[in-house]
């Protein structure tokens, strides 16, 4: 453990390079590993925050980088780039929703794929809401239920997907029906069902 | 208790929250992804790719792929379970990181459930030893301050549970927050002496909302000194760990034909475990408070080095100047505890052979261990003893590290010279409880068996020779 903890300070400072160089302007700050060693892993997990101007993390919940050894390199790889483009790709969402003719109260993206330093340069929000590359998209719209007739739940789904479809959307698509506007999102949900594309 | 899970379901939740990299990383339970889903939602998109989950491969510790496919099925047979909603998924980001946790919502019954999954990393095993000496925790406090964290406010029922150090996360923040309203802790280790001194007034006031729920043979709710109610069930036995798997999150689950799950009730704590429980308190109520803190580093050092396969760390942890005081302190009283209390070695001899140890030497060791001299003896002597074992052909492996490692006999010298100034049953090993802190534990409680035999010794000593003055004065 000892001489590991000397070795886990010179991984700790890689990695917070790592992300510093592939997120200009941004600032990290790794707070502990669990090694692949002892795990069902293949790869070891990196817990980092994001930082702001006064080096305050910006996240509740912690960050998550994967290191791989591969042969004499060490390669990483992680998913903050989820950070720079879910709000670009919730506003095409709430977009094609509206052209669909329902209201989305709100849109939450997530990925399941991570990308190394090369994988994610000139990355757009576009390329990967229509999987030109493919992060795994989860996308969760939410839609006004006052505004829609229990009968026609059923047709939300097909018009959505249709929508999308059109306009080249990938990913996995869950829609929750709630009650109204200001619904809880867990408490006063009236339909939900999903779709992949 | 108000809860409206089932025990079954509860050991189906706390094994979701072990699930990892199912088929892919959607497979994940614990992930942010997963949040404001069902938890059907989650097992129909992992088994959506369940020709992906390999039925060999370990998933997590001890649990393959063709088990969690088992724990899937039942969980998508209970409505119950399906419906609740993954509300958030925690990373805990604060010190080393690493802990999950995750509040589920069961909208049947207004249920709000916080899931703590069981140890991550190094860095909560080292939390886990730092329990020895420390009150509390720094996990256990950022367990607190997130579980302090979420809104709760709308729920009429709250409930945390967990496994292994989820099930320690679980019943700490039962203990320091009165919202709670039930906890079931599964195979989850205890709280050191001062903790159950320190907070006494809030055990007694919140026991009763916590249920332990162990397997017969788990080797981890033994530690320290557990709080709430006990109860044991079977453990099922895969054979592929050993003695191991009685930690496992799914060695309570029994599965019939038609994949329905079952857990059932144990008559008792097996017994091998009720022993090495009363073992290990008795030692760490004996040892000084001013080493607990390297003996818990020591103990850290060599579960890592053992994590990460590494054997010469291993050794080192015991023959190296850092901690050869403290690793020599356990061995010396281990084994002069098996000196006072023999049916340990049965036990641990049972424990080892079900791991497929030779436990053939066993007795021999025993024998030697049970003499100081006969150990300084061994350790003085590391060529003859090298030169012995050739001579019983004894493995060359074994053989090859000893002439290798020739510190371990230095250090046999070490243990045998502490093992004279040990009393192993000076102090009691039953758990504390709020009512017997600073009780018979805290003080030089009971005058052992041995102590009184010297003592009876020496009176009929004096007896003997005062009669024999009389006699010759007479």
């Amino acid at each position: 453990m000892d001489q590991n903890n000397t070795e886990m300070k010179i991984k700790t400072q890689d990695v917070e390079a790592y992300l510093c160089s592939k997120y200009p302007g941004q600032r990290f700050e790794v707070t502990g590993c669990t090694p692949m060693a002892g795990t069902a892993r293949d790869y070891d997990e990196w817990f980092y925050n994001a930082l702001d101007a006064d080096g305050n993390a910006t996240n509740e919940s912690s960050f998550v980088a994967k290191g791989t050894p591969d042969g004499e390199n060490y390669e990483l790889t992680d998913d903050f780039y989820g950070e720079l483009i879910s709000d670009e790709i919730a506003r095409n969402i709430k977009r094609a929703t509206s052209e669909a003719g329902f209201a989305a109260i709100d849109v939450k993206v997530s990925f399941w794929e991570q990308f190394g330093s090369d994988e994610v340069k000139d990355m757009s929000a576009l390329d990967v809401l229509t999987g030109k590359i493919n992060a795994g998209n989860d996308i969760k719209v939410f839609l006004d239920g006052s505004e829609l007739k229990p009968s026609s739940y059923d047709n939300v789904l097909p018009a959505l997907e249709k929508v999308f479809s059109q306009k080249r959307f990938t990913g996995d698509y869950y829609v929750v029906i709630l009650k109204d506007k200001d619904a809880d999102p867990a408490r006063e949900r009236l339909y939900s069902d999903s779709f992949t594309l | 208790m108000n809860s409206n899970l089932t025990i079954e379901e509860i050991v189906l939740i706390n094994n979701l929250l072990y699930a990892e990299n199912l088929g892919g990383p959607k497979g994940t339970f614990l992930s942010p992804g997963q949040e404001m889903k069902t938890i059907g939602d989650y097992v129909k998109g992992t088994l959506k790719n369940s020709d992906l989950i390999e039925d060999d491969k370990e998933y997590s510790t001890g649990i393959t792929g063709s088990e969690y496919k088992e724990i899937l099925a039942a969980v998508n047979k209970n409505q119950h379970l399906k419906d609740m909603i993954i509300m958030q998924v925690h990373i805990e980001s604060s010190d080393a990181g690493g802990g999950r946790s995750a509040l589920l919502y069961d909208p049947a019954y207004n249920e709000a459930i916080v899931g703590f999954k069981g140890t991550e990393g190094d860095a909560e095993w080292i939390d886990n030893l730092s329990g020895l000496c420390r009150v509390p925790t720094a996990y256990q406090q950022s367990a607190l301050d997130w579980y302090r964290s979420l809104d709760l406010s709308g729920y009429d029922i709250i409930t945390v549970t967990g496994h292994s150090k989820g099930g320690n996360k679980s019943k700490f923040i039962t203990l320091m927050d009165e919202s709670v309203d039930n906890c079931f802790a599964m195979d989850g280790q205890g709280f050191n002496d001062e903790f159950i001194k320190k907070y006494a007034s809030n055990i007694r006031e919140y026991q009763d909302k916590i249920l332990n729920i162990n397997a017969e043979s788990d080797f981890v709710n033994i530690l320290l000194n557990d709080v709430g109610k006990r109860t044991y069930y079977l453990g099922t036995n895969f054979g592929r760990l050993g003695f191991v798997e009685n930690h496992c999150s799914n060695a309570l689950l029994f599965f019939d034909d038609q994949g329905d799950p079952s857990v059932w009730k144990a008559q008792k704590q097996d017994k091998r475990m009720s022993d090495l429980d009363h073992m290990l308190n008795s030692f760490v109520r004996s040892y000084p408070s001013g080493k607990k803190e390297m003996l818990y580093n020591a103990l850290a050092n060599i579960i890592v080095c053992a994590k990460n396969n590494d054997s010469e760390g291993i050794i080192s942890s015991f023959t190296g100047e850092k901690y050869s005081d403290n690793t020599a302190d356990l061995l010396a009283f281990i084994l002069r505890y098996k000196e006072e209390k023999p049916e340990i070695m049965a036990s641990l001899q049972e424990i080892l052979s079900q791991n497929g140890f030779d436990t053939a030497m066993l007795g021999v060791i025993d024998f030697v261990t049970n003499h100081e001299l006969l150990m300084e003896f061994v350790g003085a002597s590391p060529n003859s003893i090298i030169g012995l074992l050739r001579l019983n052909n004894a493995p060359k492996e074994l053989v090859s590290f000893l002439q290798n490692h020739r510190e371990l006999f230095d250090f046999l010298i070490l243990t045998a010279s502490k093992m004279r100034s040990i009393d192993p049953t000076k102090y009691r090993g039953d758990d504390m409880t709020p009512d017997t802190a600073g009780g018979w534990f805290s003080s030089f409680a009971r005058r052992t068996d041995r102590g009184k035999k010297v003592l009876i010794a020496a009176l009929i000593f004096l007896l003997i020779l005062f009669f024999l003055f009389l006699f010759v004065v007479h």
